[in-house]
This record gives C-alpha cells, sequence and structure tokens, in this order.
C-alpha cells in the first residue's frame, strides 16, 4: 500500500498514536511534579553545587555512603574517572558549600588532590532556571505570533503550535523518564529542538495549502520526502555528534536533540498532518 | 590554514623570574601575532606539556634561556614557576572562548542594590585590581539579566581561583585609625604603595616544623592625610615600654572592618605629620617555600587593594568554572573533529538522497561557505567561540541545510503544471522565511538570560541565520539553477 492511500484509509485512527503519547506525557511530568517539585531533573547549573575531581585512590562506595551520612541534605553523584594516568573521581554535589564538603573530605582522607571547583550558588542556578524557562516560553508564544501572521489561517497555525507543543511535552517526559539531568546545556538543546520542529511543520502547512492545483494526498507525500529528508540529515550529524564529542556540555545537547527529532517525526506525519488533512477535506 | 606549529605566550605574571627578563605579556594583538615560544632551557618546546614539564624540572636560581620567535630571553634566578601560562599558538584570528582556551569564568553579584554608574565603577575597579595584581589577560564587564539583576563578569586565564576570589571580592574599605578615630583611610588619601625592593620585604623565620614569614611595605600619604595623623598625635602622652618611648596609642590598621596590623607609634612622631607609614603582615605555611608564598600574596593583595581604593559594595561569588587549558584544548581539537565527520556524513546522505553531483556539490558548497562566513564574521568582530557558540553555529548550518533541501525539491520536482523557477523560489523562501523569523524572536530572550551566560549561543544563531538567509541561501539557489539549468 502506497502512502497516499495509507494516509487516505488511516489518517484519522493514526491520531491515536500521538494523542496516547501526549497523555502519557502529561502524567509522567505531573508525576514528576508532585514527587521532586520540578518539572524536570535540574543539574548542578540549574540548582547550584559544586563539581570537581578527586586525584586520589579512593574507595568510591565508601565515600559515598560517608558523604550522604555527613550531609543528609545533600545529592551526590561520584563516578570514577578513567584517564590515561591515574583514577580520578568526578564528584558532583547540589545544596552544599566546596568549603564544608572539602573539609569534611580531607577529615576522612587526609590532604587530597583535587582540581578546582565549578561553583555555582543556589541562586543564580534557580534564578537562571527561571529565566530560561521564561526564554523558552516567550519563544513558544512569539513563534505562534509569527506563525499566525503568516498563514493568515488560525487553524493551520494552531495545528503548528499544538504540535511543537506536543513535542516539547512528550520530549521533556522522555528526558524525564530516562533520568537525563538538565543543566544549562538542557536548555539550549530545547530552543534548537523548537526551531528543528517548526521547521518541519511549517513547510507541511505551507506545501498543504499553497499548492493548490495539486491533489491533497500528493502534496502530502511531497512533503513528506522533503521533511523526512531533512530530518534524516539532522539526524545524521547529531548521531555523530554524539559519540565523537568529548565535551559533556554538547554530549547533553546532542541527546536531547535525539529525542526530539524522533517524537518531532512522529508528531508532525502522525498528528499535524492527519488533523491538517482531515480540517482540509472538511472545508471542501 | 597555515599550520603554526608550538605554543605562544598567554601571559606573563608581573614580579616574575620572566617578567625581570624583559619578557612582556601580549596585550591588544590579534590572536596570530602572539609571541611563540621555541625553546626553553636548550630543548625545542611544541606543546603546552613539553613547556610545564620542562619547566618543572628547572633548578631553583640557575639560569635559563628562552627563545621565542622574536627574542631570546636570559632569565636568571629561575624556578620552577617562571610566571609564564602558555596556550597553543593561533592559527587563525578566530578568538576561543574560554571552554576552548582554559582559564576561569567568575560570576559576582553585588550584595547590594547597585546602580548603572556604581556597576561600570565596579568593573573598572576590579579590572585595575587584577591589572596591579600582575594579570593582563583579564575580561570584566557588567551584565543584567531578565530580572534585572547585576552581575559581574569576569573571565581570566589564570587558574589560581581561590586567590583571586578573594582578591576580587573584599570590599577594601581600608582605614587607619588612632584611639578610634579615622586618622587616614585607603583610596585618596594614599599617594603611593611601595612595590619594590627598596622599601618593601620579606622576612622568614623557622621554629621546628612551622615556617613564618613576614612582609613590609611602606605607604605614603597626602600632607592632608599626614596633618590629621600629626594632629591625632599630638593629642597623646608619652609612655615608656620594652626599651622604647611610644605614644599611649597604638595606630590601628582595618580592613573591612577586620584588623590587620596595629602599630607602635614612636614618640619622636607626637605632632608630627609623617607621610611614610609602613605596614607589615604575616604568611605562613608547611615549608618555607609555601610560607614565603603565601606572605607574598597576602602582601600583594594588600597593596593592590590600597592602591585601587574600595568597591562601592561587597561582591559574592555567585558562578566560578575553571577549565584546565588542556582540556579546553581537548574540546577545540575535537569540535573540529566531530564537525567534519558530521560534514561528511551529511554529505553521503545528501548524495544517496538525490543521487545527482550537480545537486548535492552546491549543497556541500552551501555548508561550507555558511561555516566559513559565520566564523569570519565573529572573528572580524572579536567574538569569542566557547561551547554555546558552537550548538549555535551547529544549528545555523543544520538549518541552512535543512532549507537547501526545501529549495531544491520546491524547484527540481517534476510537476504537472508549468510554474516557472521564480514562482517556485517564492514558495521555497516563504517557508524560509517563516522559519527566519521565528528562530529571531525565540533568541531575543536569551540575551539577557540568567547574566548573559548563553549569549553566545543566541549570537551565533542570529548571526548564522542572518548570513543565511540574505546570503548564503539565495547563493544556493542561483548556484542550483546554473547547474541544473542544461
Amino acid at each position: 500500500m502506497g502512502v497516499k492511500q495509507f494516509y487516505r484509509k488511516f489518517h484519522k485512527p493514526l491520531l491515536i498514536i500521538p494523542t496516547v503519547l501526549l497523555i502519557l506525557a502529561i502524567f509522567q511530568i505531573s508525576f514528576q511534579i508532585s514527587s521532586t517539585g520540578d518539572f524536570v531533573k535540574k543539574g548542578v547549573s540549574l540548582k547550584g553545587g559544586v563539581e570537581f575531581e578527586l586525584e586520589e585512590n579512593i574507595d568510591i562506595n565508601e565515600l559515598e555512603t560517608y558523604l550522604n551520612q555527613e550531609f543528609p541534605n545533600a545529592d551526590f553523584s561520584i563516578r570514577e574517572l578513567i584517564t590515561q594516568e591515574e583514577n580520578s573521581i568526578s564528584i558532583t554535589a547540589t545544596e552544599i558549600e566546596f568549603s564544608e564538603l572539602i573539609s569534611k573530605i580531607k577529615e576522612k582522607y587526609g590532604e587530597v588532590n583535587h582540581t578546582e571547583p565549578t561553583i555555582t550558588s543556589a541562586s543564580l542556578g534557580a534564578s537562571f532556571f527561571r529565566q530560561t524557562v521564561k526564554a523558552l516560553i516567550f519563544a513558544f508564544l512569539f513563534i505562534a505570533l509569527v506563525v499566525f501572521a503568516y498563514f493568515r489561517a488560525l487553524v493551520p497555525s494552531g495545528f503548528i503550535v499544538f504540535t511543537l507543543f506536543s513535542d516539547i511535552i512528550v520530549t521533556l517526559s522522555i528526558v524525564n523518564l530516562i533520568g537525563i539531568t538538565i543543566s544549562t546545556a538542557g536548555i539550549v538543546a530545547f530552543l534548537m529542538l523548537i526551531g528543528y520542529s517548526v521547521d518541519t511543520d511549517i513547510l507541511l502547512t505551507s506545501r498543504l495549502l499553497k499548492r493548490k492545483n495539486e491533489e491533497l494526498y500528493s502534496r502530502l507525500v511531497s512533503a513528506m520526502k522533503t521533511g523526512v529528508m531533512m530530518v534524516v540529515t539532522t539526524l545524521s550529524a547529531v548521531i555523530i555528534a554524539l559519540f565523537l564529542s568529548s565535551s559533556p556540555f554538547i554530549q547533553e545537547v546532542m541527546t536531547i536533540i535525539l529525542i526530539g527529532l524522533i517524537v518531532d517525526l512522529i508528531f508532525t506525519w502522525f498528528q499535524n498532518a492527519p488533523i491538517l488533512i482531515y480540517y482540509l477535506e472538511r472545508k471542501k | 590554514m597555515p599550520w603554526i606549529d608550538g605554543i605562544a605566550i598567554r601571559h606573563v605574571s608581573i614580579d616574575s623570574p620572566a617578567f625581570y627578563a624583559g619578557i612582556s605579556s601580549p596585550s591588544g594583538l590579534a590572536p596570530i601575532a602572539r609571541e611563540r615560544i621555541l625553546e626553553l632551557n636548550g630543548v625545542p618546546v611544541k606543546t603546552i606539556e613539553e613547556f610545564y614539564s620542562i619547566e618543572s624540572e628547572i633548578q631553583e636560581g640557575s639560569t635559563v634561556l628562552l627563545k621565542t620567535n622574536k627574542n631570546t630571553f636570559v632569565i636568571d634566578n629561575a624556578s620552577s614557576d617562571l610566571g609564564i601560562s602558555v596556550m597553543n599558538a593561533p592559527t587563525s584570528n578566530v578568538r576561543k572562548g574560554l571552554d576552548l582556551q582554559g582559564g576561569t569564568k567568575i560570576v559576582l553579584q553585588p550584595v547590594d542594590e547597585v546602580s548603572d554608574e556604581d556597576a561600570s565603577l565596579i568593573v573598572s575597579s576590579i579590572t585595575e585590581r587584577l591589572n596591579v595584581y600582575g594579570l593582563s589577560d583579564v575580561s570584566v564587564r557588567s551584565a543584567k539579566d531578565l530580572e534585572n539583576n547585576m552581575f559581574i563578569l569576569v573571565e581570566l586565564a589564570s587558574l589560581d581561583v581561590e586567590e583571586l576570589i578573594e582578591l576580587i571580592t573584599s570590599q577594601g574599605k581600608f582605614e587607619a585609625k588612632i584611639a578610634n578615630e579615622t586618622v587616614f583611610s585607603g583610596g585618596e588619601d594614599i599617594t603611593n604603595v611601595c612595590r619594590t625592593p627598596e622599601c618593601s620585604r620579606i622576612d622568614c623565620s623557622s621554629s621546628g616544623t612551622s615556617h613564618t614569614c613576614n612582609f613590609q611595605f611602606e605607604i605614603s600619604l597626602t600632607p592632608e592625610a599626614a596633618g590629621r595623623q600629626a594632629e591625632a598625635t599630638s593629642q597623646l602622652d608619652v609612655v615608656y615600654e620594652s626599651g622604647g618611648s611610644y605614644l599611649s596609642e597604638d595606630l590601628e590598621l582595618y580592613m573591612d572592618g577586620t584588623l590587620v596590623d596595629t602599630l607602635k607609634i614612636g614618640s619622636s612622631l607626637k605632632g608630627q605629620a609623617a607621610t611614610k607609614v609602613s605596614i607589615s603582615g604575616p604568611g605562613t605555611g608547611n615549608s618555607r617555600e609555601s610560607a614565603k608564598d603565601n606572605a607574598v600574596d597576602n602582601m600583594k593583595r594588600l597593596q593592590t587593594i590600597l592602591i585601587t581604593g574600595s568597591l562601592p559594595t561587597k561582591l559574592e561569588v555567585v558562578y566560578a568554572k575553571p577549565i584546565s587549558p588542556v582540556l579546553g584544548e581537548e574540546f577545540a581539537k575535537n569540535s573540529l573533529i566531530v564537525g567534519l565527520f558530521a560534514f561528511l556524513m551529511v554529505s553521503v546522505v545528501v548524495f544517496i538522497r538525490y543521487r545527482n553531483l550537480k545537486v548535492s556539490i552546491p549543497m556541500f558548497l552551501l555548508m561550507f561557505f555558511e561555516l566559513t562566513i559565520l566564523l569570519g564574521v565573529a572573528a572580524s568582530i572579536g567574538w569569542e567561540i566557547d561551547l554555546a557558540a558552537i550548538a549555535g553555529i551547529i544549528i545555523a548550518i543544520g538549518t541552512a541545510l535543512d532549507h537547501a533541501i526545501i529549495i531544491s525539491d520546491e524547484t527540481l520536482e517534476k510537476k504537472k503544471e508549468i510554474m516557472s523557477w521564480k514562482q517556485r523560489l517564492k514558495n521555497a523562501f516563504f517557508i524560509i522565511f517563516g522559519s527566519y523569523f521565528t528562530v529571531v524572536v525565540a533568541m531575543i530572550p536569551l540575551w539577557a538570560a540568567g547574566a548573559g551566560l548563553l549569549r553566545g549561543f543566541a549570537v551565533t544563531t542570529l548571526l548564522g541565520f542572518t548570513i543565511g538567509v540574505l546570503v548564503t541561501r539565495p547563493a544556493f539557489a542561483v548556484v542550483l539553477e546554473r547547474f541544473t539549468e542544461k
């Protein structure tokens, strides 16, 4: 069965998939909010805390138990890093002062070698998070305005905005489920995602609305060819970057974009396309 | 790109062996023009690690030769810390941000509300403090975030975070009091702070395992301040103790409300307008070396604050991020490799889809030119490339390619009706401009969000998109037309 026939027959039931995903996503996020107080898992740069490396040969489990005991309110993430020469232990701790932490460590282990810490104060982290979320919301609103102004058709523009919204929500919930901690890199990734997602939706809507002389489903197929190609090229670059990059910042950005692009594929072609088709067919 | 080998001088600390040998810190030079190190102590040096490894083996007090591409320097009284920090020789004029070069980024927040004038006063005071302290490769600016909080952003090549934080954040209110009356204070009352060997020195003594050193330096007062001091001392009595005659009150020196030194005033100074005052302080450590270093640090910090005066308000560190030069270099190299492989991979995908070199080649060219123009513009406006900026570059190029795909598909598709090339292009560009405007508005809030930490991303994305829409995409359309005309 060709793509055209598939869509002709199944474009309405196809909507079930994205709708279910969206509902599940909303559940996940609500659950996350009620159990942790935040809709994402925040990293040090958004919550406040310190990150540094201990260049010593210390047992990680012992260290972790000790630190959790001494600082019950702080969150610790301790990993072993295998570099060329020695072992180093990467310590990330939220809601704690570096001087307190390092003196407790020295109490138990003596004079330890450590790298200079990256410090983010809780107030800066919180204000940064607040402001970037605001920035994301504003970006979203502005985009909605631009889209309305551009197409001058309320309903199709509404579909684009709705698809964009679903994209972000579902990506967010998947990110939460996998357990990714969001740092400033994560915020950057979501912004990039908005840009990429809106491209494919504008492409789809523009093709279906403007080319009046061609049959609806042919327009759809040609839009899909272009749209899928766009996502595939971006995906291939993102996958390469994800596997080859040594920077945690870039890795976090690429992981989120990877998830987001796959979600965008589903939502552009299983949600935006079907409802737009339904709307255009009703209009006739 | 010419492959320039080796390392360049990034910065020379004042009062270091290298400084006395006449080696200067680069300032205001375009990156490519910086002085490059060729040999240290007779051994050719090509990498940062090599330099530091050779440096660490220098015998204390020996004389070493440093050969650069401009000169050969004789460094006397050398030690394993020559006071030179190095970086990879820049091969282009694209300025690398801290993420790629190494250094420290510190964000400070004033404890009290400050006006815009106060903020620029703080910026110039901190810059001056860091310069006087001996650091020239510094960048200090103020930034407001979306909630109107004021921040001071400091970026430096040095990695001695803790030491520098103390220097930058102390408000620096210096006061000298006799019998609880302020006689003179830091800033205008002090005309000179001695930093040369004639009127400053360090004495060390050890007893068993504890080592202490004492620093001492002279400051000169204005006649008015000296006069005030004379007035205060003229009212005091003379007392006799421990074999000398002194005045009944001491001269107490306070920094930010904490007593840092107490000086006995010789009786001969009663009523005298003495313009020179000697200030001393301690330094401690586990070894004679570290005690001496500590004394030097304390002396330098005090001298700096006395020279530059106090800040309008106390500052608090809200963010500090050190990046080692070795790590920074790794990120830079790694970014290039990732970029290359991504380019290759995408080219393969493009070719598979279109199976036509006439279409694929313009696309490769598009990506390449977009990148080059973007970096060129960034270099010419002196914009620093950090990791966030790289993310912006990625999205700009990725979307450029997406739009090239839109243009190609729109114009090349065989259609039942005859639409002119122009009309098809119009359709394609309708989509492209739509996405352009959405991105522009999305980036605007990022300019100020969170003390501008993500500004690099916003700038490169906006730049990339604007160049793309105005230059590279139309260029692509034209090239495509030419190539596929036959």
